[in-house]
């Protein structure tokens, strides 16, 4: 994989407490690299509880902290309630298909840090 | 943690006996998840042999649930709301979970007699 990959992360079931601890492990050491780009596609959650949107808000947080960038894909109609709901939809980025999270991390050039 | 799971199993079914709709059996489903998940982990904090009991009665009318458990004492007042207008930058974001159960019940009640704390929720179904 080059270092300039887009990473794919695609977790399963169920995004409640103990889901959003796995998908951390998995998203943590990712926030600590200069500019990644990072896919989180949620077309095979099917649950996602406060833990796990508190996980994606760090994830993001952290992603762009080092100049990367982090959109989410493939939302369910319930998931996207919860994060409307909590007004994550304006801090998040969304996109409906993983087509659509590709071309927007294909267009933050992953040279564009600033040393 | 683990238990999570079998908790939903429960409320699922338990909403399913009471032929809820699926947006009331969702919002049931996480509200439950939110406050066993809040015991769980400010309650039990750092034990593993905590017991939690959940009770539910649903009629035509109300989907009830109660959650019992003798952890720390819980004071929701201290629990900050996240106010979801602000910028995340600036938002607190603990007290997310009781956000959503005060979001998707119509009642929360926090009370606690000498057995421990006690969760009340309530869902109008009509």
């Amino acid at each position: 994989m080059s270092e300039n990959a887009i990473i794919v992360v695609k977790p399963q079931g169920r995004l409640d407490a103990l889901g959003a601890r796995t998908l951390w492990t998995e998203l943590q050491p990712l926030t600590q690299r200069a500019a990644v780009r990072v896919l989180v596609d949620l077309g095979d959650t099917r649950y996602i509880s406060s833990d796990g949107l508190r996980v994606l808000i760090r994830a993001d947080k952290g992603v762009k902290h080092n100049g990367g960038k982090l959109v989410l894909c493939c939302l369910n109609e319930r998931i996207t309630e919860i994060v409307t709901m909590a007004g994550l939809d304006r801090v998040l980025e969304i996109h409906p298909t993983p087509a659509a999270a590709q071309r927007a991390l294909d267009a933050h050039s992953s040279g564009a840090i600033k040393s | 943690m683990a238990n999570l799971a079998k908790v939903a199993d429960f409320v699922l079914d338990a909403a399913r006996q009471g032929h809820l709709t699926q947006k009331q059996t969702d919002d049931v489903h996480m509200a439950v998840d939110e406050a066993v998940t809040n015991v769980m982990e400010h309650g039990y904090a750092g034990r593993t042999d905590g017991r939690i009991s959940i009770k539910c009665r649903i009629d035509e009318r109300e989907f009830f649930v109660e959650i019992r458990d003798n952890g720390k004492p819980f004071d929701a007042s201290k629990i900050k709301t996240p106010n979801t207008k602000t910028p995340l930058s600036k938002r607190a974001i603990g007290g997310l979970g009781i956000f959503f159960m005060r979001k998707l019940m119509n009642k929360v009640e926090f009370t606690r007699d000498n057995a421990g704390n006690i969760t009340r929720m309530y869902k109008k179904l009509k």
